[in-house]
C-alpha cells in the first residue's frame, strides 16, 4: 500500500476506535490522521486528558488494550500517537476541526510538528 | 563499530541522561535517553546480520538500517514478532514502548520539559519493565 495515501479503511476504523476508546472510557478531546513531513507516514494522533492525568505510559497502555479488544484491521499499534489534551498538536486540531465534518486540513504545521496534510475528525467524533 | 562497543555506547548514554537529569537539563536528557535506545537496538542488528548473514541475502538490508526511527530498526533487528508477542503478555512493557516510541531524532530540535524527560527515562530503565532491559534481552 502507498503509505503516503489515507484511505477510507483507516478513517472509518479511526472512528470506530474513537467511538470504542471514548465508550470505554478513555476520552478522546481530539482525534486526527496526520501525514508526517519527517516520515512521510500517516499517523492516527489522539488527544486525551488521561495523559495528562496519568502519564503517557499509562495511556498508551490502555489504548493498546482497547486496540486489541477493538478488532480494527486498519490501524497498527505503531500508526498511534497519543498526546495531553493541552498539547499544542490538540489545540490546533481542536481549533481548525468543524463540529460536524471532517476537515482536510492542507497548512504546513500543526502545533510544532511539520506535516504535510492532516484529517481532523470533527467534534462529535472526538469528544 | 562492532556489537559490544554498540552496547557500551548505549549504557553509557543511559548513564549520561541519569547525569543531564539529576542537572535539570531536560531536553538534552530527552535526547540522549532515546539515543540510548536507538544505539541498543542497532546493537540487536548486528546480532540478527551475524545469525543469519542477511546482508547477502538482501542487498538492501544496510539501506534499510540507515534510519533513526525505533519502530524501524526493531523491525530490522527482526524482532518486531516477539515485541508484539512480549507486549502482549505484558501490558506495561507495551505502555513503555508507546512512550519511547515518541521519540525521534528531531527532538533534539525541540525543547522538552521535565515531565517529558522523566518519562522516557523511566519507561526506558523501568525495573522489570523498561525497554532497554528488554533491548538487552536480545543484543
Amino acid at each position: 500500500m502507498d503509505t503516503a495515501t489515507l484511505v477510507n479503511e483507516q478513517i472509518d476504523e479511526g472512528k470506530l476506535f474513537v467511538d470504542h476508546l471514548r465508550h470505554n472510557g478513555f476520552p478522546v478531546e481530539a482525534a486526527l490522521w496526520v501525514l508526517t513531513s519527517e516520515d512521510e507516514l500517516w499517523f492516527l494522533y489522539l488527544a486525551s486528558n488521561i495523559v495528562d492525568d496519568h502519564g503517557l505510559a499509562a495511556a498508551y497502555r490502555k489504548v493498546y488494550a482497547e486496540l486489541a479488544r477493538c478488532g480494527v484491521r486498519w490501524i497498527s499499534r505503531s500508526d498511534i500517537k497519543l498526546v495531553g489534551s493541552q498539547n499544542p498538536i490538540a489545540q490546533d486540531a481542536i481549533s481548525y476541526r468543524s463540529d460536524r465534518l471532517a476537515t482536510r486540513y492542507g497548512g504546513r504545521q500543526l502545533g510544532k510538528m511539520v506535516v504535510e496534510e492532516a484529517y481532523i475528525y470533527p467534534n462529535s467524533t472526538a469528544n | 563499530m562492532n556489537r559490544a562497543e554498540l552496547q557500551q555506547l548505549a549504557h553509557d548514554r543511559v548513564e549520561d541522561a541519569s547525569v543531564l537529569l539529576d542537572n535539570s537539563r531536560w531536553t538534552a536528557a530527552y535526547y540522549l535517553a532515546g539515543y540510548a535506545v536507538e544505539t541498543a537496538i542497532k546493537a540487536c542488528i548486528l546480532r540478527f546480520v551475524e545469525e543469519t548473514g542477511v546482508i547477502f541475502t538482501d542487498k538492501k538490508f544496510a539501506e534499510k538500517c540507515w534510519t533513526h526511527r525505533i519502530e524501524d530498526l526493531v523491525r530490522q533487528a527482526n524482532l518486531e514478532p516477539k515485541r508484539r508477542q512480549d507486549i502482549g503478555a505484558n501490558p506495561a512493557l507495551g505502555g513503555y514502548w508507546g512512550v519511547v516510541e515518541a521519540w525521534t531524532e528531531v527532538s533534539r530540535f525541540q525543547q522538552k520539559a521535565e515531565a517529558d524527560a522523566r518519562e522516557l527515562y523511566e519507561a526506558i530503565t523501568n525495573d522489570p519493565d523498561g525497554v532497554f532491559r528488554w533491548i538487552q534481552q536480545h543484543w
